[in-house]
């Protein structure tokens, strides 16, 4: 799968707009995207390791709810990772 | 209600040939709330900090008063308030400016709306929430009312589309740099007045020969001013104005819908009148 993060995330990659993870589920690409950047998850998850209500995950444009993480993804589905808003 | 005064000293940077840029009123105001929370309740450094309590910006107003130009300006005198609507789910912040004392040349007016900060959020990820009462603490009660802000949106679209004449469309690209965000990397909301008129002046530019009128969105002042959020730009967003300008019985009016590119749905308007 291809992640995308929106601008606010940005500086946890290194400003790497796209990362392409190999796992066979949502959940297990996250869980890549996280080890091999640490800050991405504290920005993602709360202290239960949940993903926070102030971000919204998507798989080819369409959004994911929560306990759907676990779903499949292909090769080349795109995972985009939004964050709704933040404070200025 | 209270009120805080201070001075501006605009260079040649905050002008046009024809009026202060809306840039600098609008930045003027929202720097204006800052510094009346400083003065008369909490920074907004220690709202983020102590109170996890940040702003956006979802409506914004400037309305031009009268003639203003580099050679008139020695400085600008600024007075803002701010008063708490809907019992906390909004700001109203009101900013004057004035040439000299009694002469005020523009006023703006923006509707913030307050935000929880995740706590332990980096970027200032954040949901909208009431005022924590220890901020609306701050406020005296001639600041707080239960009225919502009055929006002019959605009537003030409808109103131009349907009684207005369309003198032409256009669609200018943008994309967002880290100069044009805020500290987070969230799109300063100040610069959607810059893609919008981006795309007006290139619309005049390409399709001002052969439709005139539109040409009096360069040679005529602005007159107002109208701005929606809805949604944010963030760093690397690639975006669109999708512009239209209409002519209407007060004069021009050029409607700008700014969509990231690849979705329809508007993540800010900005409605321009000249």
């Amino acid at each position: 799968m291809v992640i995308r993060l929106s601008g606010t995330l940005l500086r946890f990659v290194d400003y790497q707009k796209e990362l392409r993870v190999d796992a066979p589920t949502l959940k297990e690409g996250i869980t890549h995207l996280v080890e091999q950047y640490p800050d991405v998850g504290k920005a993602l998850f709360d202290k239960v390791g949940q993903i926070r209500a102030s971000h919204r995950v998507f798989v080819n444009g369409d959004p994911v709810e929560k306990a759907n993480l676990g779903r499949d993804v292909g090769g080349e589905d795109i995972v985009d990772i939004v964050t709704a808003v933040t404070g200025g | 209600m209270r009120t805080l005064s201070f001075e501006l000293l605009p260079d040649v940077g905050s002008f046009t040939p024809l009026q202060l840029k809306p840039t600098f009123i609008l930045s003027g105001a929202f720097s204006g709330s800052h510094r009346w929370s400083r003065a008369y309740g909490i920074s907004h450094q220690a709202m983020i900090r102590e109170l996890h309590t940040a702003f956006v910006v979802h409506v914004g107003k400037v309305k031009y008063l009268e003639r203003y130009v580099y050679d008139d300006a020695d400085k600008v005198g600024v007075t803002v308030n701010r008063r708490v609507l809907r019992d906390g789910a909004q700001v109203e912040v009101r900013a004057t400016f004035e040439s000299r004392p009694g002469h005020p040349v523009a006023e703006s007016s923006l509707c913030v709306v307050p935000l929880s900060v995740v706590e332990g959020s980096a970027e200032l990820a954040a949901l909208p929430a009431p005022l924590p009462d220890t901020y609306l603490q701050e406020f005296e009660p001639s600041e707080i009312f239960h009225e919502p802000y009055p929006s002019p949106f959605p009537g003030v679209l409808r109103e131009i589309v349907e009684s207005g004449e369309l003198l032409g469309s256009y669609e200018h690209p943008f994309f967002v740099h880290r100069q044009q965000c805020e500290f987070v990397d969230q799109w300063f909301f100040i610069e959607s007045t810059v893609f919008a008129a981006a795309s007006r002046e290139r619309m005049v530019f390409e399709q001002g020969a052969k439709k005139p009128a539109l040409r009096r969105g360069l040679s005529l002042p602005m007159r107002e001013l109208d701005l929606l959020y809805s949604r944010p730009f963030y760093l690397f967003d690639q975006g669109r104005a999708k512009s239209r300008a209409f002519r209407s019985q007060e004069g021009v009016v050029f409607v700008h819908e700014l969509v990231k590119e690849g979705s329809t749905d508007p993540h800010a308007l900005v409605v321009e009148r000249f």
